[in-house]
């Protein structure tokens, strides 16, 4: 009997393996590791995408697994996240003073970031309210065609990512299959100018099991670019000139704001907590359209760095995420004393385009000042089309050596230059420096009082050159920094050194 | 009848030689040809907006844009200004009274017209409203 019971374990244990065996087959790879990837754990069944003539009405998104600002929530219980994300036509304030006609997710931008869990359903719906008039907005992009396309999902995008008209509504569904971070955008021809007019945000897909660490706080940064011209029709927006897409900028990469979150600078001026000490975890996407982003964190080293936002490509002790566009990281870093520590991308064009933030962890406020030296202001764009010109090509180009009111770098302060030269001299100046230095007496002391460096011709065509010279004009006669001039400091400004004001002495080149 | 038998033919023909190689959904083929502001005058008029693919090597440069599209309006029935065509995703589409002319004529003198430039066209869908666009015979377009 005893004989018989020991023949029945090892029989159940055989069975048993055999059982295991027969589980995992096909996940197990040629190491012995189960392979958490294996295609048959996966779930890709989704049933035919829906498009309806039915709206939804009342809010622009729902959802409890949606979060509208940088401040993540934790992940939802449950298994299946019901979202709905209607596309809008609206202003938003790209940054002061430039009111720009955005396309949006949710009616914001970036669109609400979606966290969940691999193997939750997502279900999903969003109506084209394109054609719905805003309250109290009498300029709207005309209504257009839009559609979704999720990068977290694994569905055919001929059925699921269809573009629908104004009024429709389309619903589908999919299951997380890989943990990550990432994009979502809307597909519609011109791709390009539906992300670059906002239609963009992020889906933070947690592995089952959860993070490897445990962080204090937990933010979203999305970096994207905007390609804005002031409207030809020169309509305003709440007495402020209105933006609209530039589409040979776009055509040719050359975005004019580079920001994160949506806003040029918007995370100085609302900074993201933490406390010396802590752990902070920062969701960075790169939503583009074109451009590459390199974020770093001034006065930190990322801890761990999970590239697309999966554990498992994860590098240590990084100092940059390089992040094409739609690719996504996750950084975490220790906070290891009290300060302002500076978000930028890298690639210092794009932060001084407004891509910059801040995580605050206290410190003396005094230190905050200084915290915009990686960019210029975006205070105020004129809205001549010949000084825009100017203005963006010198922020391109002359910024490394001059400043606009923040004082002496290595050329001179350009703050009241249209008030010191004139026209013509400007003109010959820029057009060809190298010849004014041989005749011109002033040229020649500027060249002494700035240490020899001398002025390099730029190759600027006639028309460059007025450019220039009617952005100097609006420096000095229209700009808010223009009218500030002898008005207490609230603040530093943007491109001025914690110092202040920039003396007399450093303007009178 | 032999005008059906040979739209017929014709339409087949393109169902079968086109393929699933472009990457473009049909409806974006629609997006880009798509005016909110046609298809409402339309709709308020009783007319109909009619979404096709254009088949061939599509002009994409301006001049031959406005070229087609100066010939697509010229067409008996087709409101005038309301042709839309995309180079880049050999899309177009226009507003048409139905009553004017029949969608059969409109159909094959526009298609005689680009057929001279070596274009065919495969009809994705003709609509009254913006929210019932839909795309009718999703192959045609490929």
């Amino acid at each position: 009997m005893a004989h018989s019971i020991a023949s029945l374990r090892v029989w159940m244990k055989r069975v048993g393996a055999l059982a295991l065996a027969a589980a995992c087959a096909g996940c197990v790879d040629n190491t012995g590791t189960v392979d958490k990837y294996d295609p048959a754990r996966m779930d890709f069944k989704s049933p035919p995408a829906k498009v309806t003539a039915e709206r939804h009405t009342g809010a622009f998104a729902s959802g409890t697994a949606l979060n509208s600002v940088p401040g993540l929530k934790p992940v939802e219980q449950g298994d299946v996240k019901t979202i709905q994300l209607d596309t809008t036509h609206k202003i938003i304030e790209l940054a002061p003073g430039v009111k720009f006609s955005a396309w949006t997710f949710g009616d914001q931008v970036p669109g609400p970031t979606i966290r969940a869990r691999v193997g939750d359903r997502i279900r999903f719906s969003m109506t084209n309210r394109s054609d719905e008039p805003m309250p109290g907005v009498q300029i709207m992009a005309p209504p257009m065609m839009h559609s979704m396309d999720f990068h977290a999902a694994m569905v055919s995008p001929q059925d699921k990512y269809r573009s629908i008209a104004p009024g429709q509504t389309i619903s589908f569904e999919f299951t997380l299959n890989y943990p990550g971070m990432f994009m979502y955008h809307c597909g519609t021809p011109m791709v390009l100018e539906h992300i670059a007019s906002g239609m963009y945000g992020a889906v933070i897909v947690e592995p089952r099991g959860g993070y490897p660490t445990k962080a204090d706080r937990e933010y979203v940064v999305i970096q994207s670019e905007f390609y804005v011209k002031p409207d030809p029709e020169q309509r305003k927006v709440d007495g402020q000139p209105l933006y609209v897409l530039d589409g040979d900028r776009l055509r040719n990469a050359m975005p004019n704001y580079t920001v994160f979150n949506g806003v040029h600078n918007g995370m100085v001026r609302n900074p993201l907590a933490a406390k010396p000490g802590e752990r902070v975890r920062l969701f960075v996407l790169n939503a583009g359209p074109s451009k590459t982003s390199s974020f770093h964190v001034v006065g930190t080293i990322f801890d761990r760095v999970w590239m697309d936002g999966n554990p498992e490509n994860q590098f240590r002790g990084m100092q940059t995420a390089l992040l094409g566009s739609s690719s996504s990281a996750v950084v975490e870093f220790l906070v290891p004393e009290a300060g302002q520590y500076v978000m930028v991308d890298h690639h210092f064009a794009n932060a001084s385009q407004g891509a910059i933030g801040i995580v605050d962890a206290g410190g003396p406020s005094e230190e905050k000042g200084d915290i915009e030296h990686h960019n210029i202001a975006a205070t105020a764009t004129p809205t001549d089309p010949a000084a825009v010109k100017g203005k963006q090509d010198f922020e391109s180009k002359c910024l490394a050596c001059h400043s606009v009111g923040g004082g002496r770098k290595l050329g001179p302060d350009l703050f009241g230059v249209s008030k010191r030269r004139d026209d013509k001299w400007l003109a010959q100046w820029l057009k060809t420096p190298e010849a004014m230095l041989k005749s011109d007496a002033t040229a020649q002391a500027l060249l002494k009082e700035y240490n020899n460096i001398p002025m390099p011709n730029q190759n600027l065509s006639d028309a460059e050159v007025q450019q220039y010279i009617r952005y100097f004009h609006w420096i000095d006669e229209e700009s808010p920094r223009a009218h500030a001039q002898g008005a207490p400091r609230a603040a530093v400004q943007p491109s001025q050194p914690a110092g202040g004001t920039p003396s007399a002495k450093d303007r009178k080149p | 009848m032999r005008r059906a038998c040979a739209l017929l033919i014709a339409f087949t023909g393109v169902l079968t030689t086109t393929a699933w190689a472009c990457g473009y959904c049909i409806e974006d083929r629609m997006a880009a040809v798509y005016d909110h502001a046609v298809l409402t005058r339309a709709s308020a008029a009783g007319h109909k907006v009619a979404f096709y693919a254009v088949l061939g090597a599509a002009p994409a440069d301006e001049a031959a844009s406005n070229v087609i599209r100066r010939e697509v309006e010229t067409v008996r029935g087709v409101d005038r200004s309301s042709a839309r065509y995309s180079g880049d995703l050999a899309a177009l589409s226009f507003a048409f009274d139905p009553r004017a002319a029949a969608w059969a004529d409109v159909d094959r003198r526009i298609g005689r017209a680009l057929a001279a430039r070596g274009l065919t066209l495969g009809l994705i869908s003709i609509v009254d409203r913006p929210d019932q666009i839909r795309a009718g015979n999703r192959t045609a377009a490929r």
